[in-house]
Formats: C-alpha cells, structure tokens, sequence
C-alpha cells in the first residue's frame, strides 16, 4: 500500500482538529520582538529500521530573566545515541562570540518524579552571553532503534515562550506505512521523490499558552506520526488496536510466574471461599497489605513488566509489575483477569480512538464478572476495592487480551461518589473568639489524598495539610482525627476540633458575619479566556453550619435572602434560619461534569460570578437591641 | 507429593536465624528485644528508629600510597508505614578525574517477624543502580525487599576513596530517633585532621588509643628490635566517638538546611607529614588558608594573572587618570559588571584563565570577582588596604 493511499485518515484526522482548535491558536501577523524561540526543527528520517532525529534551535534572550532558556537540557536514555551536533551564543548579527567545550556537557539521569530508577539522561549545558539581546544556537540528533512512535512532536519548546516558527519534516521511505495525527495550523506538503517521501509542517507564530481554570487538556498544536509496523524489543504493529494490544500482551507473555511458596499462601487464603468476588477481595487485599510502589524502569522497562516472581521476592513493583502480579494472583485462583492500559491524571488528555497508537501511561487490572466487571488499581495499599477514583475514571483504556484487544471505557465517578458534606459548630462570645468543631466527609480526590497520606505521612506532616486545606480562617488546630469505616469504604471522615478568632467584622456597633468556608479560585474574565471548559468529574458539596451564639438574646439578627442559583452547569442553594441559640446555614453546590466551547464561556463565567457575588451580599447583620 | 514440594521450598524459603536477647549490634544477629519493639518509648510518634549506626573509617594500603575504607553498618526498624520510605538507600560516591570513590561490597537484609519464625531477605544485588548526579558524583541506591511496618532492616557496605581530604564525617542524628551511633576512625601518622564537632556538648564515650598491631610503610627491616630499612614502622591511633538516644531531627522551618543543624562530625585534612621526613600543611589556621588560597593556581594566581591581564584594559578601555580613588573603584565595578556575565556556576575557585574569561566574557561568581579584584589591585586602590 502506497502511503498516500492512507493520507485520507490524516486529512479527517487533520480536518476535525484543525477545527476544534481554530479558536486557540490563532494567527498572528505581526511580528513579536523579545525574548523567544525563532527557530525550531526537527527532522526525522526512517533508514533501514532506525530512526534518526535532528533537533535545531535558535533562541533570542533580551533580558536576564530570559537567561533560563539558555541552561539547555537533552533528554535521551541509555538505548539511544545522542550526538550533539553544535552549541554556540551569537552575536544578533548572527557572528559566534564562543562555542560550548566538550567538557561543559554534564551527563546526569534523568528519573522521573515518582519514580526510583531509571536509565533515562540528559545532558546539560549552559550557553549564556554577555550581552544582551544574544543568540543561541544548538542542534542535535538522536538514533533510535527501539521505538514504537516515529514522532509525537509539539513546535514549542517551552509552552510559556512565543516562537516564530517550527518544522517538522519527516523523510520517510515510500515503502513504509504510516498514518498521521495533528492538530493546530500550519501549512503542510508532501514532496514524493524516487523511494522517499518527505512530509513537512510548518507552524507560525505559536502564542503562549496560560493555564486556566477548568481547561481542557490537550491544547497544543502536534503532529504524531506512527508507523504501521515497529520494533520495541520485539516486532510489533499499529494497524489496529487488537494488533496493538497483541504486541503488549506478546512482549508481557510468561510473565504470571507465581512462585511455589505464593501458590500456597493464595490456596489457603481462598479455600473457604466461594464466591468469585469475595476471592478477588481477599487478593487484592492481600496484594494491598504485602507490596508497595516502587518504580524500576530499564531499557524496554517502559512498556514491559516484571514477572510476577520479582514482585512476589522483593514486595514491590510499579503499576505493570504490581497488574502482572495481581494477575498472577487472580490465574492462580482460576480467574481471567485483564491488564488494561489507560492515560492516568485527574484531567485527562484527549484519546484519539481512531487512531491507534501508544497514549497510555498506566496500567489498571479488568476483571470481568457474568454480571459487572471489577476494576482494580494495584498501586495503592489504601484505596477501596473496585474503586478507580480521580486517577483513572471515566476514560477510554485499552484491555490486552491477544488480538482480541479492545478500548474500553472505564466507570465514571457520579455525583454522589463525590459528595463532600461538611458539618461545622462554631461557639463564638461577641467579640467573635470562641470554639469550633468541623466534621467532614471527604471524597473523590481528597479523599484518595486524605487516605494516602494517613498511611504514609508522619502526625506532623498530616497536620500541615489540614491546616493548610481544611481549617477554616483564623482557626487553630486543638486535635483532629480521621476515621474510616473500614478498608473499602471510598471515604473518609475527618473530625475537627479548633480554635477561632475575630469571626465578625465590626461596623459600628454591628457585628457581621461571613459564614461561607467553601473557596472559590478567581476565573479569568470572559475578555481574556483563551480556553474552553472541562469539567472532568462532577463538584458535589455540602456545608452546614451552626453558629452557637450564647449572647444572641441581646441582639438582633437580619439574616440576608436565601440564595438559590440553578443553571445547566449546576447550582449553589444556601438556607440560613435562626433559633434562640443562634445560626444555621446549609449550603449546597454542584458542577456537573461536562465541556462548554469557549463561546459558552461567558454563560459559565456568569454563574460562579454570582455565587462569588450573592456570598459578598450575603453578611449576617447582628445589631445589639 | 505436590505438597511435599510445597514444604520443602517453604522450609528452605523461612531461613531461621538465631535470635540473641540482646541487640549484639553485631551484623546479622537480631534480638527478640528488636523483633518485639512496636514504638519507640522516648519518642511513641517516630515512625521508625537506628538501632544501631556503626562507622569505622581507616586507611589501607595500596600501591599508590593510602586509601581510606569507610565501612557502616545500620540497622533500622520500621514502626509504622510511614516509615517505610527509610527502606530507600542511597550511597553518595565522588570521582574527579581518573580517581574513583568506589563500593565494593553491599550487603542488605529485610527481616520480617511472621507466625513465630523469623524471615530473612536478602538484597537482590541486581537491584542496586547507579544514578548519576552529575560529572563528579553518582549515588549507588537501593530499596530493602518485603519491608511493612515491624519490619527490621539493616544494612552494611564499603566505600573505598582515594581522597584523603574526603575522610568521612559522621551523622550522629536523622530525621529518626537513634538509640547507638558510634564513629571510630583510624589513624596513620602521615595524615592530620582537624575535627569539627557540630550540635554536640558532650558524647557518650570518647576514647583513644594506639593500636598495638604495628604497620609498615616502606621497606622495614628489623633487627633486634631497631628498624635498618628505609621504610618506617608505625601504629593506627584509633578515636573512637559514641552518641546514644539521640532524638530526631525534626523539620524545623526557617533553617538554611538540616545538614547544617544536625548532629553530626566532620574532618579536614590539616597536615601531611611524609614517612621520609618533612610535612605539609594542608589546611590549617586561617593565615595560612589565605597563605594557601594565594598560592593556588585557581585562586591567587588568577588575581595575579587578571592583573597582568587587566594591563591592556585599563590602558585602553579605562580612562582612570584624573578620577578619584572612589571614581576609580566605581568605573572599574561598572565596568565588569556591564561586560561580563555570570554564567549562574557559584563557585570558591576558578575553572577557567582570564584570558579565557577576557574572550568568553562570562563566567563563574570565582572567575568574575577574583578578575575584578586583579582590576582593582592594579591602579593600587586596595593594595593600602591590604596591607
């Protein structure tokens, strides 16, 4: 098959994003001065089987504060080679004031966070001038023979610097199939000579990108380019997600080696058992309570697990190797149990499902009952049984079963799951000083925090992440303890015991007061957003707070209006009422999970604009009579 | 017959090791008393506790002259989960030029407590890595296997340097409570340290003693009792430093950095006496650091070559005459400061010459103050200061 032949996914792919992203990335015309990157490009060429990439940089630096961009960093891992083609600081006129010296090249590794060891490097060097504004210049190439994409290329370099323009060209031989995936604008051609194709992209322009709340992930412009066949390790193909899948399980094959000694402890385990649910409890629980996370990746250590021996000898493993294990674990009982790929991350990157290619970065275990299917997560000792959470919910992950691979979607998290209710007494004297206690039910994300960190935390680092999350203002902390009901309940209960100060505000005589603990992060004004909305799994809380207030006979209370504000991306209800002893508000909020293109922005913008709005009214008056 | 086989692989997988009352500190022989501690009573909220720290450094011949062996051997136990991540290891080791630091031995052991018998798990050695820092240092790491909270885990290993101005010091405290930690060191006659003893009134137990085992340097021929050879006869002076029940070095904010806190000793070479006579001073006093510091090639001989260097620059570039001691100062400051550039390397000494500097213009904090200094010794604006 002629590669052509195959461009008409590329040009669907390319239409539906380049769509999707017109609005972000616009172009700009005129031209930009200061510190940026003016050049940036990379060429890509396939020869007999490897893969040879050449990265060429230029970079203006106007100002000390821009110095950072001339501390360069090249990641490259112990299978490839790396040769660094040239390094030097210019003159703007383009003349070289000095060349980097061999022996300026730190070589150090390059272990990811989170992780124990792995043969990754950079190389590391400094190209400062003296002068500003000064040029640097480097270029580098890297060959690989091991490598599943040709390219997942972005034209930026730093997302929070402009650059002007970047290439990607990619030399690839006619014979060699691949298909395409891109996003973003630029303009692309195809040059077909004698047994070559050259593809090339050219981006202009490109602005920074700024965080914002409740983005999108994905939103910047790439070109992933993969091959439809590929060696990593073993020979593998991309043609379609079972193939894919077929490559994974082939390259993990042989791999549930329980040793004897386990064998035996799982048989015992089990052997009163018989509900198949209540087997894969045990197991994991046991897996839970024995193994820890420890991550060890080594040449094709990215994409290949440990055998199930090695986790069973040294009790730890990362999130393959603790699968493979649990899997072993399963097998051993008589249970089919399946590694699935997923993206992890609480906002998750956007799958392309048409388009089968390597966009995972963790591995969860599928178990598939005649009813439901249980899911498990290997590397925790303290999250529930069949729970996934934030990490890994709602999302497309790839089960690995032969060529009988499939996308799969993985359960979402409801609003219920996420309730986080919150109860608070306040007992305040009229100088708004006094005593409180704060009971809480975390979940979702803070509870997998709260839980995590109960087990691996010491008292006082605990205490410090209370105080910095959970105490309301001018609080201070007297005793706290967080309880779970047991080992599988996707909760977590936090009882709060403080002391407070200066509640009120003063005008006058008046004392006021402002109950609402829930915080609001500032969104950026409808005029300045660049980005649509996501929200990735659904805001749910709950606060009711009771204000003991001894001296309230001597005083009179003007509660403001309850406030109730409904709108298609959630609401927020609050109910305040008064008794002889003093105040109670109930506050309700939710979002509900969904993505809003940037023209409903400002619809989005609105609602939490008035609930900001409405809390500022909303200050309890209490007068002396 | 399955399950004799079963048996038979858990009798050889439960190695059974003797158990003392009484922690021996002797590597590999665990007490009933450490497998039953679950908190540590001065402290119930640590999450683990050192047993025992045990450093010995001394120096060993070589073909070259001396090395010095550092051997430590530590045992932790882990009492609650929170301890766990002291199960992660990690062995600093130096290297400049063709000289290496090196780690000939590790040797590491998880013991776990479990239905009466007590497991013994070694390290795996293919599970220990090297990561590189940077072109000087590399760390050697590992994490213990099978470690839950009760388990106890202990270590020993050996690192060999060539440096003799690398003599190891000793942490006496960590992040943990430490019941025994004991630093013994030997010495030879040729080396002389200065020790600095930080965060400590008093230890335990200090003592010191020649040890009776003679040594040899050189070609030693004794008759009689009087050595004929060229060679001379000498014996280790072994100190030896003791702290016990020392508390945890909690995280206290606002402070540069625990190391500088901690418990702990540290050693600088001084003086270096040679076998056939003669000494040398290595770092001392401060009149002679600065002695010193003047002599080197990458500190005082930079100032006195920037100033030869500044010759030109200052006849050419600066026009000095006519202008105040105070406007000379002044145009000079300006003037390395508007032309040259900090490359971001802190640094006490220089890596490059300055004529280097001069081309590049730019270049470490070492490069750049000392070439100013040179400027500034030139039209003899510091000089009646110096003096």
């Amino acid at each position: 098959m002629h590669p052509m032949s195959i461009s008409k996914h590329f040009l669907i792919c390319r239409f539906f994003i380049f769509l999707f992203l017109f609005s972000i990335f616009h172009l700009k015309t005129e031209c930009q001065t200061g510190s940026r990157v003016l050049e940036y490009s990379t060429n890509i060429r396939v020869i007999n089987g490897s893969l040879e990439k050449i990265n060429y940089v230029l970079i203006e630096i106007d100002d000390k504060k821009s110095d950072w961009m001339s501390d360069i960093e090249i990641p490259f891992d112990k299978k490839n080679k790396l040769n660094i083609i040239e390094a030097c600081v210019l003159k703007p006129n383009g003349e070289i004031v000095r060349k980097l010296n061999k022996k300026d090249i730190i070589t150090k590794s390059d272990i990811s966070a989170g992780s124990f060891y792995e043969d990754d490097f950079i190389d590391e060097f400094r190209l400062r001038g003296n002068e500003y504004p000064y040029l640097i210049r480097y270029s580098y190439r890297i060959t690989y023979d091991n490598f599943i994409d040709v390219c997942d290329w972005i034209p930026i370099l730093f997302p929070d610097v402009y650059t002007d323009k970047a290439n990607l060209t990619a030399d690839l031989p006619s014979d060699y199939m691949v298909r395409i995936n891109s996003s973003g604008i630029f303009d692309f051609k195809v040059d077909s000579m004698k047994d070559n194709n050259r593809f090339s992209w050219a981006f202009k322009n490109i602005i920074p990108l700024k965080k914002e709340l409740f983005m999108s992930q994905n939103l910047v412009p790439f070109v992933t380019i993969s091959p439809d066949t590929f060696k990593y390790g073993i020979p593998g193909s991309l043609r379609s997600w079972g193939s894919f899948g077929e490559w994974v399980d082939r390259l993990n094959q042989g791999l549930t080696d329980l040793p004897l000694s386990e064998q035996f402890i799982v048989d015992t385990m089990i052997k009163d058992l018989k509900d198949k649910r209540q087997i894969i409890k045990k197991l994991y629980h046991y897996m839970q309570d024995h193994t820890r996370y420890i991550s060890v990746n080594i040449d094709i250590g990215g994409m290949k697990s440990y055998p199930a021996s090695y986790v069973s000898a040294n009790k730890y493993g990362d999130c393959k190797s603790l699968s493979m294990y649990m899997k072993a674990l399963l097998k051993h009982a008589g249970i089919t149990s399946y590694c699935t790929l997923v993206n992890a991350g609480s906002n998750p990157v956007h799958f392309y499902m048409e388009f089968p290619s390597q966009q995972f970065n963790h591995v969860i275990l599928c178990v598939p009952l005649e009813k439901d299917t249980v899911w498990l997560e290997n590397t925790s000792n303290c999250l529930p049984f069949n729970y996934l959470g934030t990490f890994t919910q709602d999302r497309y992950g790839l089960i690995i079963n032969g060529e009988q691979s499939v996308l799969v979607k993985t359960p979402s998290l409801q609003p219920d799951d996420l309730l986080q209710s919150a109860y608070y007494y306040f007992q305040l004297n009229p100088e708004g000083n006094g005593h409180a206690i704060l009971s809480k039910e975390l979940k979702g994300d803070q509870f997998e925090r709260y839980v995590t960190g109960k087990q691996e935390l010491t008292e006082s680092e605990m205490k410090e992440l209370i105080e910095k999350e959970i105490l309301p203002d001018n609080s201070e902390l007297i005793k706290w303890e967080l309880r779970r009901d047991d080992r599988d309940s996707p909760s977590l209960k936090i009882d709060i015991e403080m002391s407070v100060s200066n509640q009120f505000r003063r005008i006058g005589s008046s004392l006021v007061l402002n109950p609402f603990h829930l915080r609001f992060d500032d969104l950026e004004k409808p005029e300045t957003r660049k980005m649509p909305v996501r929200i990735y799994y659904p805001v749910n809380y709950k606060d009711s707070i009771v204000y003991d207030l001894k001296f309230i006979g001597k005083y009179e209370v003007h509660l403001p209006e309850d406030i109730d504000i409904q709108s298609k991306y959630g609401y927020y209800k609050v109910k305040l009422s008064q008794n002889d002893q003093g105040i109670i508000i109930v506050m309700k909020f939710q979002l509900y999970t969904n993505e809003y293109p940037l023209n409903e922005y400002p619809g989005f913008y609105g609602f939490i604009d008035n609930i900001v709005k409405s809390r500022k009214k909303s200050g309890i008056v209490i007068n002396p009579i | 017959m399955k399950k004799s086989a079963i048996i038979l692989s858990l009798l050889l997988f439960q190695l059974q090791t003797i158990l003392s009352q009484v922690s021996t500190m002797e590597f590999g022989s665990i007490s009933q008393t450490e497998i039953d501690m679950a908190t540590y009573q001065p402290d119930p909220q640590a999450e683990a506790v050192v047993l025992f720290d045990l450093g010995d450094s001394r120096f060993i011949d070589v073909p070259t002259g001396y090395d010095i062996q550092f051997i430590r051997t530590r045992r932790i136990k882990i009492l609650s989960k929170a301890g766990i991540r002291y199960s992660e290891v990690s062995i600093p080791i130096f290297h400049r030029d063709n000289q290496y630091e090196t780690v000939p031995s590790i040797e590491a052991f998880s013991y776990n407590f479990n239905n009466g018998k007590l497991e013994k798990i070694p390290l795996d050695q293919s599970t220990i890595y090297e990561e590189k820092i940077n072109n000087s240092w590399r760390v050697k790491k590992f994490v213990f296997p099978d470690v839950r909270q009760g388990t106890i885990i202990e270590y020993k290993y050996i690192l060999e340097t060539p440096f003799q101005f690398n003599l190891p010091g000793w942490k006496f405290q960590d992040r943990i409570p430490t019941i025994y930690s004991k630093y013994t060191v030997r010495m030879i006659p040729f080396y002389e340290y200065i020790f600095i003893a930080q965060g400590i009134n008093k230890f335990d137990s200090q003592e010191s003693h020649a040890d009776p085992q003679k040594r040899h340097f050189g070609a030693v021929a004794e008759i009689y009792g009087s050595n004929l050879g060229s060679g001379v006869v000498f014996q280790d002076l072994v100190h030896t430093y003791v702290m016990k029940n020392v508390p945890a070095f909690r995280d206290e904010s606002h402070i540069t950095s625990v190391s500088d806190y901690i418990m702990k000793i540290d050693f600088q070479e001084s003086k270096f006496y040679s076998p056939e006579g003669g000494s040398v001073e290595v770092i001392s006093t401060w009149p002679l650091l600065i002695k010193d510091l003047l002599k080197a090639d990458d500190f005082g001989k930079y100032i006195s070559s920037s100033e030869r260097q500044a010759k030109n620059i200052i006849e050419k570039e600066l026009m000095l005459t006519d202008k105040s001691a105070v406007e000379k100062c002044q145009t000079i400051i300006n003037y390395v400061k508007s032309k040259y550039a900090w490359d971001g390397f802190s640094a006490k000494f220089t890596i490059k010459s300055p004529k280097d500097l001069i081309n590049k213009k730019t270049g470490n904090t070492a490069e750049i103050n000392l070439f100013m200094t040179g400027l500034l010794l030139l039209p003899e604006l510091m000089q009646a200061r110096f003096c």
